[in-house]
C-alpha cells in the first residue's frame, strides 16, 4: 500500500492502523455529532407523541406539529447527518486518503445546518403541518419547502464529495485491489443517493415554485410520483449504509470476513438496479397509475432487490459463523452464537439490529409491497409499525452499535460508561420491538395513522370502534415500548456525550471495547485474482487487542493470533460438513419457515375481510 | 494512477466501475419507475390541468 500522493495533515491510528486525515476525522465527527443532536431531539418528541395517547395534556395541533418534526427529524435529518459523517470516514480512512475539497464540505455542513433550522422553524411555529409527504394541495410555509430543499442538495453534495474521493484514492493508487466491501457499500449508497435526492429535488422543487408564485398549481400525482423517490428512496439509503455498517460491524468486533466477498457485491448492485422500485409500493392504491406499473414493480422487479437482501441476510451471520469457528468455536451447530461476545455493544447492536430488520422489517415491507395485501394495511398504523421496524430497530440500532466504536476512534477519547454502553443496545432493543409489534398488531386491527384524536371527539357521529377492547391494550404496549425505547436512546446520548465532552483523551481509545480488526476483513481492501484459488485464507491476520477470558473459554481452543483457525472447515461431521456455515444456514431455514407462516396469515386475514364466493 | 492487475477478473473489474454503477443506478429506476409512472400519468386526460 503506498501513501497518499499529496500528504495532508494526518495520524496513524493505534487500534485500527488506519491512516487517519484531520479534515476528514473532523469533518466525520461533526456530521455524525450533529446527527447525534437530531436524534436526542426527535426521542424528545417521540415520548411525547407517544405518551399523548395515554392522557398527556397535549392539543392535537401540538401533536401534528410534533408528528411532522418527527419525521422529518429522524428520517432525514438524524440518520442522513450520520450518513454523511460514515461517508467520509469510509471514503478516506478505509482508504488511505484525505478529504477533497474540505472546505466545500465544511460549507455544505453549513448550508445543512441552515437548512434543518429552517425546515424545523417552519413545521413547529405550524407553518408546515404537512406531514412528512407534503402531498399538494396541502400547502406549506416557502421557508419549510427551501429548507428541506438545502438539506437535500447538501446530501447530494457530500455523495458528490464522498465519489470524488473514492476515484481519486483509486487513481492514487492508496489501496490495493478493490474496494473494502464496507466501502463498496456506501457506494451503493451514495449512487441510490443521487437518483434519490434528484428525485426530491424536482418534488419539492415543484412546490417551493408554487409556495412563491413561479407555479399556478403542482399536479398531485405527478409530486406523489416523484416524492416517493426520495421518499422511499432515502430510506433505500439507509438500508445500503446499515448493510454496510452490518458489515463494518464484522470487521471490527470479530474481525470477520465475507463468506463470498463477490457475491456480496452483487447484492449491493441488485440493490442499486432494482431497490427503488420499492417506492411504488406507495402508490399501490394511487388512481392515477396503471396496474401493470405497480404490480410489475412491486410484485417481479423488487423481487431482485429482495434477493439482494436475502443474500445478506444469509451473508452477516454467515461471515460471523465463520469467524467464530475460526477462533475454535466449532462443536455443534449454534456454539458459535452461543459464544458471540454478547457484552459487547457492537455485536449485541448487530444481531439485534439484523434480526429485527430480517423478521419484522423485511417481512412485513414485502407483505405492504403485495397488492392485495397492501389493501388490508394501507394508512393503518400497520404502515409506521413498519418503517419504526426499519430505521428504529434496524438503522438506527446498527449506527448506534459503531458509534461505541467510530467515536472513541474519530475523537481520540476513550469511551466513557462502558458498562451503560454494554445494556444499552439491549434496553433500546426491547423498547423497539414492543413498540413495532405493537403498531404493527394495532394495524391490523385498524387503527389508522397519523390520527390525534382516535375517538374523534366532537364529530357529529361519535366513533367508538378505537375504544373497543383490544385496541387500547395493544395501544398501551406501543406507549410502554416508545418508553423503554427512549430509556435506551437517553442512554446512548449520554454515553456519546460524556465520551465526546469529558472522556479521557487516549491514543489507543480502546478501552472498555474490543477491537478485532484483520487483513481481509469486511473494513480492508481485498482482491481476489483469478489464478488464487477459490477459498484461499487472508494473508494475514492481526489481532489488535486480546480476547477476553470469557469468551476464549469453554469450547475449542482459544484463538491463536495468526492462526487464521481450520480455514473452511466447519468442524462438524456428516451432512452439515459440506456447508461453511451450516449453523446459518439452519437459521436461515426458519426464516424462511417465518416468511411463509406470515403470508399465510396475511391471506388468511384477506380472505376474511374479502370472501370470496 | 494505479494499474488495474491484468489476471483481475472481468467481472470484479465491472463490478468495480463506479461510473458503471452510478449510470444503471439512474437508468433503471428513472425508465422503470419514473419514465414508465409519466408516461402512464400523462395518458390520464386530466394530467397537466388538461
Amino acid at each position: 500500500m503506498t501513501a497518499p500522493a499529496a500528504p495532508a495533515p494526518s495520524r496513524t491510528c493505534n487500534v485500527t492502523g488506519f491512516v487517519v486525515e484531520r479534515e476528514g476525522q473532523r469533518l466525520a465527527l461533526a456530521n455524525i455529532i450533529a446527527g447525534f443532536v437530531m436524534l436526542a431531539f426527535g426521542g424528545f418528541q417521540a415520548i411525547l407523541i407517544a405518551l399523548q395517547r395515554q392522557g398527556l395534556p397535549l392539543s392535537d395541533d401540538w401533536w401534528y406539529r410534533l408528528v411532522a418534526s418527527h419525521g422529518a427529524t429522524m428520517l432525514l435529518f438524524w440518520l442522513i447527518l450520520f450518513e454523511v459523517g460514515a461517508l467520509y470516514w469510509g471514503s478516506t480512512m478505509l482508504l488511505n486518503t484525505r478529504m477533497r475539497a474540505p472546505r466545500l464540505a465544511w460549507a455544505n455542513f453549513a448550508m445543512m445546518v441552515v437548512g434543518i433550522l429552517l425546515a424545523q422553524w417552519a413545521m413547529l411555529s405550524g407553518n408546515a403541518t404537512v406531514m412528512f409527504t407534503a402531498y399538494p394541495p396541502m400547502e406549506a410555509h416557502t421557508l419549510y419547502y427551501l429548507g428541506v430543499l438545502l438539506f437535500a442538495v447538501g446530501f447530494l453534495l457530500a455523495c458528490v464529495f464522498f465519489l470524488a474521493n473514492v476515484i481519486a484514492a483509486k487513481r492514487e493508487g492508496t489501496y490495493e485491489g478493490s474496494l473494502p466491501l464496507v466501502v463498496y457499500g456506501l457506494v451503493a449508497a451514495a449512487v441510490i443517493a443521487v437518483y434519490s435526492l434528484g428525485s426530491g429535488a424536482i418534488a419539492y422543487g415543484m412546490l417551493f415554485l408554487q409556495s412563491i408564485g413561479v407555479l399556478e398549481t403542482v399536479d398531485p400525482a405527478t409530486y406523489r410520483l416523484f416524492f416517493w423517490g426520495i421518499g422511499h428512496g432515502a430510506q433505500q439509503v439507509n438500508l445500503a449504509v446499515m448493510v454496510a455498517v452490518w458489515y463494518a460491524l464484522i470487521g471490527f468486533t470479530l474481525g470477520g470476513r465475507p463468506l463470498n466477498e463477490g457475491l456480496s457485491r452483487v447484492a449491493f448492485l441488485l440493490y442499486i438496479a432494482f431497490i427503488h422500485l420499492g417506492a411504488v409500493h406507495h402508490l399501490l392504491v394511487d388512481p392515477g397509475l396503471g396496474t401493470s406499473h405497480r404490480i410489475m414493480n412491486t410484485s417481479y422487479m423488487l423481487y431482485l432487490a429482495v434477493l439482494a437482501s436475502l443474500i445478506h441476510a444469509f451473508s452477516i451471520p454467515g461471515a460471523m459463523e465463520v469467524a467464530q469457528r475460526e477462533r475454535g468455536f466449532k462443536r455443534g451447530l449454534f456454539t458459535w452464537l452461543k459464544k458471540l461476545p454478547w457484552r459487547e455493544p457492537g455485536v449485541s447492536a448487530l444481531v439485534l439490529s439484523v434480526v429485527y430488520f430480517g423478521f419484522i422489517a423485511g417481512t412485513s415491507g414485502v407483505l405492504m409491497g403485495t397488492m392485495q395485501l397492501n389493501m388490508l394495511i394501507h394508512n393503518t398504523l400497520f404502515v409506521v409499525g413498519h418503517f419504526h421496524a426499519t430505521v428504529v430497530s434496524g438503522t438506527t440500532l446498527a449506527f448506534m452499535g459503531i458509534s461505541y466504536y467510530l467515536i472513541p476512534l474519530l475523537s481520540q477519547r476513550e469511551l466513557a460508561n462502558p458498562r451503560m454502553a454494554r445494556q444499552q443496545p439491549y434496553v433500546f432493543g426491547v423498547g423497539v420491538a414492543v413498540l413495532t409489534l405493537g403498531m404493527l398488531l394495532a394495524g391490523q386491527l385498524g387503527v389508522p395513522r397519523r390520527v390525534a384524536d382516535l375517538d374523534y371527539e366532537g364529530a357529529q357521529v361519535g366513533v367508538e370502534m378505537y375504544s373497543a377492547a383490544p385496541i387500547p391494550l395493544v395501544m398501551g404496549l406501543v406507549s410502554v415500548g416508545a418508553v423503554l425505547a427512549v430509556i435506551g436512546g437517553v442512554q446512548f446520548i449520554w454515553v456519546m456525550a460524556k465520551t465526546l465532552i469529558s472522556g479521557q483523551r487516549s491514543d489507543q481509545p480502546d478501552a472498555g471495547l474490543t477491537f478485532a480488526f484483520a487483513q481481509g476483513s469486511t473494513l480492508s481492501p481485498r482482491m481476489r485474482t483469478s489464478d488464487e484459488p477459490e477459498g484461499a485464507e487472508p494473508s494475514a491476520t492481526t489481532t489488535l487487542t486480546e480476547d477476553r477470558p470469557d469468551e476464549a473459554g469453554g469450547d475449542g481452543p482459544p484463538p491463536t493470533e495468526g492462526s487464521g483457525g481450520s480455514g473452511h472447515s466447519s468442524g462438524l461431521r456428516g451432512r452439515w460438513a459440506k456447508f461453511e456455515a451450516p449453523g446459518t444456514y439452519a437459521l436461515v431455514l426458519v426464516f424462511l419457515a417465518w416468511f411463509v407462516v406470515l403470508y399465510l396469515v396475511a391471506h388468511v386475514n384477506l380472505s376474511m375481510s374479502w370472501p370470496v364466493g | 494512477m494505479s494499474e488495474e492487475p491484468q489476471d483481475t477478473p472481468w467481472q470484479q473489474r465491472l463490478l468495480d466501475n463506479i461510473w458503471l454503477l452510478v449510470a444503471i443506478g439512474v437508468v433503471v429506476p428513472g425508465v422503470l419507475y419514473l419514465g414508465w409512472g409519466l408516461w402512464e400519468l400523462a395518458e390520464l386526460p386530466t394530467w397537466g390541468g388538461g
